[in-house]
C-alpha cells in the first residue's frame, strides 16, 4: 500500500474520506498548518487572534471534510481561511476604506454602498497594497487602523516621534489611495 | 516536516530566492511579519502542535460511511418522531380550534417553519471538464452546504460573474442572503434569478420571492409570489404556505 506521505492532495483527501482515518488529517496539517496560520496573519495581522482562527479552520475541516469535493485543496484551503478571516475582519477595515476615499470631505473615490463582489475585492486589494507600503507606513497604518491603536501606543511601541507618527499614517493613507484608485475606478 | 523546514527557510530568504513563485506561499510568508516581537515560527507552530493534537483526541474524524451511519439511526427515530408530531397537530387541532382559526398567522414564524435552503448541485454531483477548473466554485459552495451563509454569499456574488454560464448562481446567493437575514438583498438576487428558465430557477425564486417578502412581513406581496409558484417545482410548497396565510 502506498505511504500516505506520497500521496497528492486530492488522494489524501479521498483516503480521509472513506477511512476516517486521522493519520490523514496529520499529513494534511503538516503540509498545510503552517500556511493557514501565515495567510491568517496576513489578514488578521495579529499573531493570537491567527493562532485561535487557524484552529477554527482546522476544527471545520475535521468536521466536515468528508463532505467536500475539491479539485484543487491549496487553492481551495487558501480561500477558506481568507473568507473566515474576512469575517473576522468584518468592520475593521471599514474606518480605513472610508478614510481613503474622502480628502477634506469630500468622497473622490465615489465609494458609496458597494455591491459585496466589490467590497470584497477591493478589501483583497488593500491588503495586498498594505503590504507594498514602506516599513514604517505598513507598521503605523496597521497598528492605526487595524489594531486600533491610540497615537500615543504607537509612539511607545515604535519608537517614532508623535509627529513622524501621523506623517507615516498620513503618507500611507496617500499611497495605499494612489493604489487603489484603479479598483475603485474599475467598473 | 519538510514542508514546514522549507517554509522556515524561506522566512529567512525571500521566498523567490528559492525559486519559490507560488502567489499562496508568498501570501504566506508575508503573514508572518506580524509574529509578535520575540516570537518565532517555532513556538507559534509548537503551541498549534499541541492544540492540534487535543483536537483530533476531543474530536474523531468523521467518514462519509460515519456520517451515513448515524443518518441510518436518525432515520427510524425521525419516522417516529413525525408520526408523534402528526397526532400531536391533530389535538392542537381539535381543542380550542376557534381560538386558533381567529388569529392571525405570526409570519416571522411562518417564515422560520417553512424556510429550508436547498441542496445545491456543485457539489452533489460532477459536471464535467469544466468543474476541474473551478475551486472557488467548490469553496463557496461548501460554505453554502455547511450553512455558513454569511461568509458564502459574497462568495457567491463573486462568482456571478465569473461564471456567467451558471444561471442558477444568482439563486443561490438569494437562498444565502434570506439565511442571513437579509430579505431586501435576497429579493433583489431572486428577481434578477427570475430571468432565467435554467434549472428552472425561475420557478424556484418564486417561491423564494414568497418566503422573502413573508420574512419582511408584506403579506400581499408573500401572497401573490406564492400563488405564482403554484404552478411551479415548489408547488406544493408554495400552496401550502398560501393557505396558512389565508
Amino acid at each position: 500500500m502506498q505511504p500516505l506521505t506520497t500521496l497528492t492532495d486530492e488522494q489524501l483527501i479521498e483516503q480521509i474520506k472513506s477511512s476516517g482515518n486521522s493519520a490523514g488529517f496529520r499529513i494534511i496539517y503538516e503540509r498545510y498548518g503552517h500556511l493557514i496560520f501565515g495567510w491568517c496573519m496576513r489578514y488578521l495581522k495579529q499573531q493570537a487572534a491567527s493562532e485561535d482562527a487557524t484552529m477554527d479552520i482546522l476544527e471545520q475541516l475535521l468536521k466536515n471534510l468528508h463532505r467536500y469535493e475539491i479539485k484543487d485543496f491549496k487553492n481551495w484551503l487558501f480561500l477558506l481561511t481568507r473568507n473566515h478571516c474576512f469575517q473576522k475582519l468584518k468592520g475593521k477595515t471599514t474606518v480605513l476604506m472610508d478614510d481613503l476615499s474622502r480628502i477634506d470631505g469630500e468622497d473622490v473615490m465615489e465609494s458609496g454602498k458597494k455591491d459585496p463582489l466589490e467590497v470584497e475585492r477591493i478589501e483583497e486589494a488593500l491588503h495586498e497594497q498594505i503590504e507594498n507600503l514602506n516599513e514604517h507606513q505598513k507598521i503605523c497604518i496597521v497598528l492605526f487602523y487595524l489594531k486600533k491603536k491610540s497615537y500615543k501606543e504607537i509612539v511607545d511601541q515604535t519608537g517614532y516621534e508623535m509627529t513622524k507618527v501621523k506623517s507615516h499614517i498620513q503618507n500611507g493613507k496617500r499611497n495605499l489611495r494612489l493604489s487603489l484608485e484603479h479598483v475603485y475606478n474599475e467598473e | 516536516m519538510k514542508h514546514r523546514e522549507n517554509f522556515k527557510k524561506w522566512l529567512q530568504e525571500s521566498p523567490v530566492d528559492h525559486g519559490v513563485t507560488d502567489d499562496l506561499d508568498r501570501k504566506a510568508v508575508e503573514g508572518f511579519q506580524y509574529l509578535d516581537e520575540g516570537s518565532s515560527l517555532d513556538e507559534s507552530m509548537e503551541r498549534l502542535d499541541q492544540r492540534f493534537e487535543s483536537l483530533l483526541d476531543e474530536q474523531p474524524l468523521t467518514s462519509v460511511d460515519t456520517e451515513k451511519k448515524a443518518q441510518a439511526v436518525v432515520r427510524p427515530l425521525m419516522r417516529q418522531r413525525r408520526w408523534m408530531g402528526v397526532a400531536a397537530a391533530i389535538l392542537l387541532l381539535v381543542l380550542p380550534t376557534l381560538y386558533f382559526l381567529n388569529k392571525p398567522a405570526n409570519s416571522a414564524q411562518l417564515f422560520a417553519n417553512h424556510f429550508e435552503t436547498p441542496r445545491s448541485p456543485y457539489l452533489l454531483t460532477s459536471r464535467g471538464e469544466a468543474d476541474q477548473n473551478m475551486p472557488d466554485l467548490t469553496s463557496a459552495f461548501t460554505l453554502y452546504e455547511q450553512g455558513d451563509h454569511e461568509q458564502a454569499l459574497p462568495a457567491i456574488r463573486e462568482l456571478i460573474t465569473k461564471y456567467p454560464q451558471q444561471e442558477d448562481l444568482t439563486y443561490y446567493a438569494g437562498v444565502s442572503a434570506l439565511a442571513s437575514e437579509m430579505p431586501e438583498d435576497a429579493i433583489a438576487l431572486f428577481k434578477q434569478a427570475q430571468q432565467t428558465q435554467y434549472q428552472k430557477v425561475d420557478e424556484k425564486s418564486a417561491y423564494f420571492l414568497g418566503l422573502s417578502y413573508l420574512k419582511l412581513g408584506d403579506l400581499e406581496q408573500a401572497s401573490q409570489w406564492l400563488k405564482k409558484a403554484e404552478s411551479g417545482v415548489y408547488g406544493e410548497k408554495a400552496k401550502n404556505l398560501a393557505k396558512e396565510l389565508e
